[in-house]
């Protein structure tokens, strides 16, 4: 009962799905060339989703929390200063009129958002020395091989290393990366996008 | 008195009951589990723990932060069985005290006369259905054992630090409360974080503030750098379609690698049309692009239109493949001409694979046009494949291609006619070099150290468990 409710409650995602695929795909096969406005339609259509729902996730956010501080749930502070800032840069740009260009959102851009999200992405390098200490070790399942490969990689990625290996060692990696893991890595990506197909086409005929 | 245990949540309540107290399940004529006789225990501590002397005047709360309202009843501890009644099943081990049925904050009864069976349920059903699990401070790990007896409220109406904390518990993720660490087990001790993250602060602050100047090394040129510097040389006044994927969280990496690239357009004089399909990208691209001009010696910049931040991912690629006047705001073009015009290159600059899979799969087909990727290292192996099939004109990626494709342009006669001196590229790349070096050398001692104490901690619990063992072994003797 509950297959055969999906089911049905799928027909017009699968009727969209086939349409627009079967107008995109003639337009890309250069079969019919009248069929370029309607794609440059659909394609600007998918502009226009994507804004309204990029302004939906932000209204969400801001909504959520909005609850958290009104609720007082744990670390509510938190949401308060996010909310403060949204607001602020949201007036911002909105008052002065010159949008992103504008000189305020750009001292903004390079003395707040670019040092705080490059010192964001730099602390992971101690979490992935963390991860290195505890992980990579001979004792857990599979963890020999992940050590070889990482004190290989490790080693070979090094700058330094070139100074400490010869010609016919570094052909060897070499050969080693382009062949026997890029032939693995290359199955890897085939076969992952494969699944991801074939949990679409399940999605969009309800067998989920 | 004999019981009945909810089929649903394990919840032993009275004979006769119509509804489970605990989570409200009908009881009538379900198949039910009825109290057996006891049942020999597999941990005995556990029974013990069951039964409390009535007579304890121990008033324990369930947090120690918590404090009593006017509102809240007087508080008590999990009642025993009396002596004529008949023993509860015993539970298993992974089963805890939980709060009675009668003593739930949500139901007004009155104090029963009646002595309250004890509570016994499943932590993992607890967790996972209704409040009352959810209410008491469990172990993910079943350490329940360790556990202090807590004590539950009695009834009456919640007081409103109960209310919070419910409303936080059902809307926030599970926390274990209790991390365990078994000693036995020697793949995983302790990890040391802090240690760890000031060896690694270490390694990185030497260089950087005793200004060391090695160890260097020699940039790793990998195939689709020199493809690259041709396939722009070649060029007179292109047009360039610049898509920008990166943000300040990799401008590390990107900005070397990008940068000796847009130096080398710019001394072709090209035109850019630029676009972003990341929020922060256009504006990281007029930073590096300010940085790659010299504004004093042009009249204006070259990027003629920018589109700024496209929503919509990979969908609107193929807009800006054939119809890009589409995506195009009026206020946006500087250089309507750009629009009309065939594109003569696509340089796409991602720290991710997917942004130039993304053009590669939904843009090219539409135009055709040659194009050349600027990528981080991690993404290379990801786009090596396309490069090989000469879907990509060329490819830099990380600092190896950056430092590559700068030496070739400090080689080539280009580098002439650029209008911002490159005297202080050298220098960054070797100071990124070292960094790099030093960084590498940190995370392989740390390896190399974490196999280290694990090979320690498993000799040390060897001999402990020896020494346990001999002990064991001389007591019997001594008994015997």
């Amino acid at each position: 009962m509950n297959s055969e409710r999906q089911f049905q409650a799928n027909y017009p995602l699968i009727f969209v799905f086939l349409l627009c695929f079967v107008v995109i795909g003639t337009d890309r096969s250069g079969l019919f060339a009248a069929l370029r406005p309607l794609t440059t339609v659909l394609y600007r259509s998918v502009l226009l989703l994507s804004a309204f729902a990029l302004i939906l996730g932000v209204i969400n956010i801001l909504w959520v929390h909005l609850r958290r501080v009104q609720s007082g749930q744990r670390e509510w502070t938190h949401s308060l200063v996010l909310l403060l800032v949204a607001i602020m840069v949201l007036a911002i740009g909105l008052a002065i009129g010159n949008g992103t260009t504008e000189p305020l959102l750009e001292w903004l851009f390079q003395h707040v958002i670019t040092p705080l999200q490059s010192a964001l992405f730099a602390v992971t390098a101690f979490f992935l020395a963390a991860a290195a200490y505890r992980f990579i070790r001979i004792g857990r399942s599979g963890g020999t091989w992940i050590l070889v490969g990482a004190l290989l990689m490790f080693f070979i990625q090094m700058p330094a290393s070139s100074a400490l290996l010869t010609d016919t060692t570094r052909a060897g990696f070499d050969w080693l990366l382009n062949q026997p893991i890029m032939a693995a890595l290359r199955g890897v990506i085939l076969g992952s996008s494969l699944a991801m197909l074939v949990v679409f086409v399940r999605f969009v005929l309800g067998r989920s | 008195m004999s019981t009945v245990i909810c089929p649903h949540c394990g919840v032993t309540n009275r004979d006769g009951s119509n509804f489970c107290n605990n989570c409200g399940t009908t009881l009538r004529g379900e198949d039910t589990l009825s109290s057996a006789p006891a049942e020999q225990a597999d941990a005995e501590h556990i029974s013990k723990r069951a039964h409390v002397d009535p007579t304890s005047s121990d008033v324990q709360t369930p947090e120690p932060n918590e404090t009593e309202s006017s509102s809240t009843k007087s508080i008590s501890t999990v009642q025993p069985e009396s002596k004529n009644a008949e023993p509860l099943p015993q539970p298993p081990a992974d089963r805890i005290q939980g709060r009675l049925p009668s003593e739930q904050p949500f139901e007004n009864a009155s104090p029963s006369t009646e002595e309250p069976p004890t509570v016994e349920f499943n932590l993992r059903s607890s967790l996972a259905r209704g409040i009352p699990g959810l209410l008491e401070p469990q172990t993910i790990v079943g350490q329940a054992f360790d556990q202090p007896e807590r004590t539950v409220a009695t009834d009456g109406d919640l007081a409103d630090v109960d209310l919070r904390r419910i409303r936080t518990l059902m809307t926030s993720e599970p926390r274990p409360s209790v991390v365990q660490h078994d000693a036995d087990d020697a793949s995983r001790p302790t990890m040391q974080v802090p240690w760890i993250f000031a060896f690694f602060g270490l390694a990185l602050a030497i260089p950087i503030f005793l200004g060391l100047t090695g160890p260097t090394g020699v940039a790793n040129e990998l195939p689709g750098v020199e493809e690259a510097f041709s396939t722009i040389d070649q060029l007179d006044r292109p047009a360039v379609l610049l898509l920008w994927a990166y943000d300040p969280a990799t401008a590390g990496e990107l900005d070397l690698a990008v940068e000796p690239v847009l130096r080398h357009l710019e001394a072709k004089d090209n035109q850019i049309l630029l676009a972003s399909t990341l929020p922060f990208g256009p504006a990281t691209a007029r930073d590096m692009l300010s940085r790659v001009q010299d504004v004093a010696l042009r009249t204006e910049s070259n990027v003629e239109i920018s589109l700024g931040y496209l929503p919509g991912g990979a969908a609107v690629l193929p807009l800006l493949g054939q119809e890009r006047q589409a995506a195009t705001a009026p206020d946006q073009v500087r250089n309507s001409a750009l629009l009309d015009r065939n594109l003569d290159l696509v340089l796409i600059v991602s720290a991710q694979a997917e942004e130039v899979q993304h053009w590669l799969e939904q843009g090219q087909p539409l135009n055709q046009t040659r194009a050349i990727a600027v990528t981080s290292a991690s993404a290379d192996p990801y786009l090596r494949p396309y490069f090989d099939s000469k879907q990509l004109a060329g490819l830099v990626s990380g600092f190896d291609g950056g430092i590559s494709y700068q030496r070739r342009l400090d080689q080539s006669t280009a580098s002439e006619l650029l209008s911002v001196p490159t005297a202080t590229l050298p220098e960054q790349y070797f100071r990124q070099q070292i960094y790099q070096n030093w960084g590498h050398f940190a995370i392989l001692a740390l390896i190399v150290l974490g196999n280290f104490s694990m090979l320690n901690s498993r000799s040390q619990n060897r001999a402990n468990r020896n020494r346990s063992s001999g002990s064991a072994n001389a007591g019997d003797q001594i008994r015997g």
